[in-house]
């Protein structure tokens, strides 16, 4: 009963355009079964209204506050001097052309660019196949590796644990260098050629979303692996006609987060190269930059390049969507 | 030696023994169905002969060949599900192609010749480039059955096939599975819990209860011979009455007595009774085996009647607390009142005796 009287869309706006004013204070007697109430089929359909307001203006406001006003501002911002002590002055493409010309500025795309498409080569296809060979193991042993692969570490202490690994002078990796393989003494994150696929290198290791490929697995029916091991089909088979398929819409839905992710690198390699991203900003990143730019009070200049930054990304992830459509199937 | 085998086979799940010792032999071309209810063991028993489980001990035989260490893959079997099993990633074609892509050794054209054979047989012609999820219930488990169909398989498996599909969509595929068992001529094991399919399709049909096979006989031979008192509360619809009762041996006449009422036994009970402690016996008594008695009859309360189309299903509770389940197919009970009491008595020659204490039919001398 009570239901379907919510769902009447006409009883709903009636009460509520005739007392505007009494919407927001009193939300009626509630939890009240509706035959209390006076008008009977009135109450719930705009109580519920008022509710549904009432639970999103929140999250309305905060997303407007927080998340629209400063973009569009930033938008804004990046046409101006974006002054600080005296009024705005409106100074047009200015900022996006000394960005254009900045060579720093092009050196950080290129840092970027090679950043993104070493870590989504080395990181990002490698937990798929991890994750579709765990699932051909006995229970136990998945339970076990899921513990041990997918062991919540944290970010700051595994940063610092590979800053350790990588010194040039007593880390880890240099022993294993020298030592185990026997080669001359490596520079690690001190080389410009080399820091950023070292960059990317803990990034193997360290892959939550595993943990989502993993689950999506689980839901295939076991009936599907049935049949196919039936059919004849082996483990690369089964991969192909059935596991992938199913993943399709989880990687494409990762692999545009993996791109965002990338393109916008920051603490990861501020932390391991310190701000500048030595050597000779090597592995400085755009957004490394901009909050350079920003900690030199070079608000429009730094806004004009996170516009340039989100057109990027923007036509990355685009062209992602055109050639990985969704599987219409799942 | 052609065919299928299975030798004692013992499946342990945990605590519980889910097969427990079964065993049963499939001619070439022979349609055998393995019938029981839920948590029997029967599709435990499938999963093994397909090689989906590893028995802990017993043999699988499949064509003259051991197979009871290979993979599933490696079993040459056709196979079709209760959840059909396809891809829905692939269309109609790419999913009756499969086990033949898989297995390799067939040219393209071979696979696309056979393919589209099979789908003109069981009427997918129309579908074969469209998606699987695209399809009803009936169509997907046909283009399952298309998939088997393609492959030269050494047996074929049903599992519950038939179980997802509405009753009309039912009876198409039924005559799908056996037109194509006919044609292979290769052993089919079947397995089902609903008897009227079972006996529909089955050569012989196997009641399997707590891990092992209880009876294999044709349908006649399980409804009216049922070998142990499990299979004669489980076979028919309603099944046999089964009322315990005491043998009296008058030396000239023999007679059992059920809830105070005398029945009299043929003479070929004698042999197997002499040797029954007390003379406790388990009545059997058929459901249509029945007549409306004058009342010197079992006596019992009418509890329900259902009329059905050509038959009348009578229960009725008798003053011991018994039930009796009572077909009549002739119209003889004529008006019949819940509440009433009705007196029946049984041909005797239709009654089977049963020994309590090892649930085992008696046999006639």
């Amino acid at each position: 009963m009570a239901a379907s009287q919510q769902h009447t869309p006409v009883e709903e706006e009636a009460p509520a355009a005739a007392r505007p004013g009494e919407r927001e204070t009193a939300p009626g007697p509630a939890g009240g079964p509706p035959a209390s109430t006076k008008p009977g089929t009135q109450k719930p359909g705009r109580r519920r209204r008022v509710e549904t307001t009432l639970f999103t203006l929140p999250a309305f406001l905060f997303q407007l506050s927080w998340g629209w006003y400063p973009m569009i501002m930033a938008f804004v911002l990046s046409f101006t001097d974006a002054a600080l002590r005296r009024p705005v002055q409106f100074t047009g493409l200015e900022s996006y052309q000394r960005i254009w010309d900045d060579p720093l500025v092009a050196q950080s795309f290129r840092v970027t660019a090679v950043y993104t498409v070493l870590s989504i080569t080395l990181t990002f296809f490698i937990p798929i196949f991890v994750a579709i060979l765990l699932m051909e193991m006995s229970r136990r042993h998945i339970r076990w590796m899921m513990l041990l692969w997918f062991l919540p570490l944290s970010g700051v202490a595994s940063t610092v644990l590979f800053r350790y690994m990588f010194n040039a002078q007593y880390g880890l990796f240099q022993w294993v260098a020298t030592k185990v393989l026997g080669l001359p003494p490596q520079p690690f994150l001190n080389s410009a050629d080399q820091v950023l696929f070292w960059l990317v290198v803990p990034g193997i290791l360290f892959f939550g979303p595993g943990l989502i490929y993993m689950a999506t697995l689980q839901s295939i029916p076991a009936s599907y692996f049935e049949a196919a091991e039936i059919e004849g089909a082996g483990f690369w088979r089964k991969m192909w006609t059935i596991s992938l398929p199913r993943l399709r819409p989880i990687i494409s839905m990762l692999l545009i987060f993996a791109i965002i992710g990338s393109t916008q690198a920051f603490e990861f390699p501020t932390i391991m190269t310190g701000a500048e991203g030595s050597p000779g900003g090597a592995a400085r990143t755009v957004v490394m930059y901009l909050f350079q730019l920003l900690q030199q009070l070079r608000y429009a200049d730094a806004t004009a390049l996170g516009v340039y930054l989100f057109v990027i990304t923007m036509t990355l992830v685009v062209i992602q969507r055109r050639f990985f459509r969704e599987d219409p199937d799942t | 030696m052609p065919g299928l085998e299975v030798r004692d086979l013992v499946k342990r799940l945990g605590d519980h023994t889910a097969v427990d010792g079964l065993g049963f032999q499939v001619e070439e071309g022979e349609f055998f169905v393995l019938l029981g209810p839920s948590g029997c063991g029967k599709s435990t028993t499938l999963r093994i002969v397909c090689g989906l489980e590893q028995p802990d001990a017993g043999r699988v035989v499949v064509a003259g060949r051991d197979v009871t260490a290979l993979p599933p893959r490696e079993r040459n079997l056709g196979m079709v599900f209760q959840e059909y099993g396809l891809y829905p990633s692939m269309d109609v074609f790419g999913n009756m192609a499969y086990g033949l892509q898989a297995q390799g050794g067939l040219s393209e054209d071979e696979i696309r010749r056979r393919v589209e054979e099979a789908a003109e047989r069981l009427g997918l012609t129309p579908h074969l480039a469209s998606p699987v999820t695209d399809l009803s219930g009936g169509e997907q488990q046909r283009v399952a059955l298309g998939r088997a169909m393609v492959k030269d398989a050494d047996a074929y498996l049903y599992d519950e096939p038939l179980s997802n599909l509405d009753p009309k969509m039912r009876h198409r595929v039924r005559r799908d599975i056996l037109a194509m068992h006919r044609d292979k001529g290769k052993p089919t094991v079947y397995v089902t819990h609903d008897q009227t399919e079972a006996f529909a399709m089955g050569d012989r049909v196997a009641v399997v209860a707590r891990g092992k096979v209880q009876q294999i006989g044709p349908a006649t031979e399980l409804a009216e011979n049922p070998a142990n008192m499990f299979v004669a509360s489980f076979i028919g619809s309603p099944p046999m009455n089964l009322l315990p009762g005491r043998i009296r041996d008058n030396g000239s006449a023999l007679s059992v007595e059920v809830e105070d009422t005398l029945m009299e036994l043929p003479e070929h009970w004698r042999g197997s009774l002499a040797g029954l402690a007390g003379g406790q016996v388990v009545v059997g008594l058929p459901p249509g085996s029945f007549r409306i008695s004058a009342g010197n009859g079992l006596k019992g309360e009418i509890a329900d009647v259902e009329a059905l189309i050509g038959e009348t299903v009578v229960r009725l509770r008798t003053p011991g607390g018994a039930e009796l389940s009572v077909v009549f197919r002739d119209g003889e009970e004529g008006q019949l009142r819940v509440g009433e009491t009705l007196s029946v008595s049984a041909v005797s020659n239709d009654a089977r005796l049963f020994d309590p204490a090892t649930e085992r039919a008696l046999t006639r001398d």
